[in-house]
C-alpha cells in the first residue's frame, strides 16, 4: 500500500466506508451537482472521474455556446471532494480552503465535460488534489486544476463527506 | 452568431443597467444573479436559493457556486469598464475559500488591479451580511478581445 493509501487519522475510520454507489447517492443529496448533472464515473484508489453532460442553460458566453467557468469549477471542486474521500476510503468531513483553476482552452459547445482528480497528499489536517478536464480526449486538457481541502476534527463534523 | 450581448452592454451603457447583459448570460442567470449598479462597479447579489447548496446539512452554498459568482462578477466588470463587448474569456482563477457561505444573499464586487492592453488582472470579494467578513476572495486573469471599443 502506498504511503496515503492509509488512513492518516485513526478515528476517520469511524465514517462511512467509501463506495462508487454510495457516492453518487451523496452527490443526489447535493442540490448544485444535481442541478448541474454531475455523476462520478469512475473512482479507484486515489483517482476518480466524473462526467458533467452539455446543457445549455450551463452557457457562459451566448456568442460562442461555451460552458461558464464556473461550472467546470464547481465540477472539479466536488471531484477533488470525491478523490479525497475515495483515498482515504471513508465519508470524512472536509472543506475547500482553496481552488486554483487554468483554463486552457474553451469547453467545445454541445460536449459533456469529464473530469479526473487525483489525490496527491492527505495529512491529518491537509489534503492536495489535482485535477484536469477535457471533452474527448483526456491528453487535450481544457482546464487543469490544483486544489486543498482541509480536513475537520470530528467534534465539528457536520457533514459525511463532501461539503461543495 | 448572434449579436444580443453586444446590442445588450451598448445598451447598459447608455442606460447604466446591465442587468439585460446578465440575464442573456444563461449560466449567470440560472445562478440568480442580479445586478446592483455601484460607482465603483457593479455589484452582483446572489439570493439564496435551494439548488445553488453544496452542503445540504449546513447547509451552505457550494464552493463551486462561490467560484462562478466571482467569475461572474468579474466578467460583469470588465464589460462594464468599457474594456470589452463581448464575455471576455477566463484564463485562469484563484479561489480562497475564508468562511461557509450559508444560504443567504451573497454579494460580490470586482476591481481591476492591473489592466494591459491584452490581459486584465482582477481582484474579486464576495460577502455576506458584513463586507468585512469576506466569504471568499478570488485573484483572475482574462484575455480582453482586440479593438473592442
Amino acid at each position: 500500500m502506498a504511503d496515503g493509501d492509509q488512513i492518516v487519522r485513526p478515528e476517520w475510520a469511524r465514517f462511512p466506508v467509501v463506495s462508487i454507489a454510495g457516492m453518487n447517492e451523496l452527490e443526489e443529496t447535493i442540490p448544485q451537482i444535481r442541478a448541474l448533472g454531475i455523476q462520478v464515473v469512475s473512482m479507484a484508489g486515489s483517482e476518480a472521474v466524473s462526467r458533467l453532460p452539455y446543457h445549455p442553460q450551463l452557457v457562459g458566453d451566448p456568442e460562442t455556446g461555451v460552458v461558464h467557468g464556473g461550472v467546470i469549477t464547481t465540477q472539479i471542486d466536488n471531484l477533488c471532494a470525491v478523490a479525497l474521500h475515495s483515498r482515504i476510503g471513508h465519508y470524512v468531513p472536509c472543506v475547500t480552503i482553496d481552488l486554483r483553476v487554468e483554463y486552457l482552452k474553451p469547453s467545445a459547445p454541445g460536449l459533456d465535460v469529464f473530469a479526473r482528480a487525483v489525490c496527491r497528499k492527505v495529512t491529518s489536517q491537509v489534503a492536495f488534489i489535482s485535477a484536469t478536464a477535457w471533452n474527448e480526449d483526456e491528453n487535450d486538457p481544457i482546464a487543469l486544476a490544483s486544489c486543498t481541502y482541509m480536513l475537520l476534527p470530528e467534534r465539528e463534523s457536520t457533514v459525511s463527506g463532501g461539503r461543495n | 452568431m448572434t449579436t444580443t450581448i453586444v446590442d445588450a452592454v451598448k445598451a447598459a451603457r447608455e442606460s447604466g443597467d446591465y442587468q439585460s447583459v446578465l440575464d442573456s448570460i444563461p449560466y449567470m442567470k440560472f445562478l440568480g444573479l442580479v445586478v446592483e449598479p455601484d460607482a465603483d462597479g457593479p455589484i452582483c447579489r446572489m439570493p439564496g436559493s435551494d439548488h445553488i447548496i453544496g452542503n445540504p446539512v449546513l447547509p451552505a452554498i457550494h464552493g463551486g457556486v462561490v467560484g462562478a459568482l466571482l467569475e461572474s462578477t468579474a466578467i460583469m466588470h470588465i464589460m462594464w469598464s468599457h474594456e470589452s463587448l463581448h464575455v471576455p474569456k477566463i484564463i485562469n482563477l484563484t479561489v480562497e475559500y475564508l468562511r461557509s457561505a450559508r444560504v443567504v444573499d451573497t454579494y460580490a464586487q470586482a476591481i481591476i488591479t492591473k489592466q494591459g492592453r491584452r490581459i486584465a488582472n482582477m481582484r474579486v470579494e464576495a460577502w455576506q451580511a458584513d463586507r468585512a467578513k469576506p466569504v471568499a476572495a478570488a485573484h483572475a486573469h482574462f484575455l480582453l478581445p482586440r479593438a473592442e471599443d
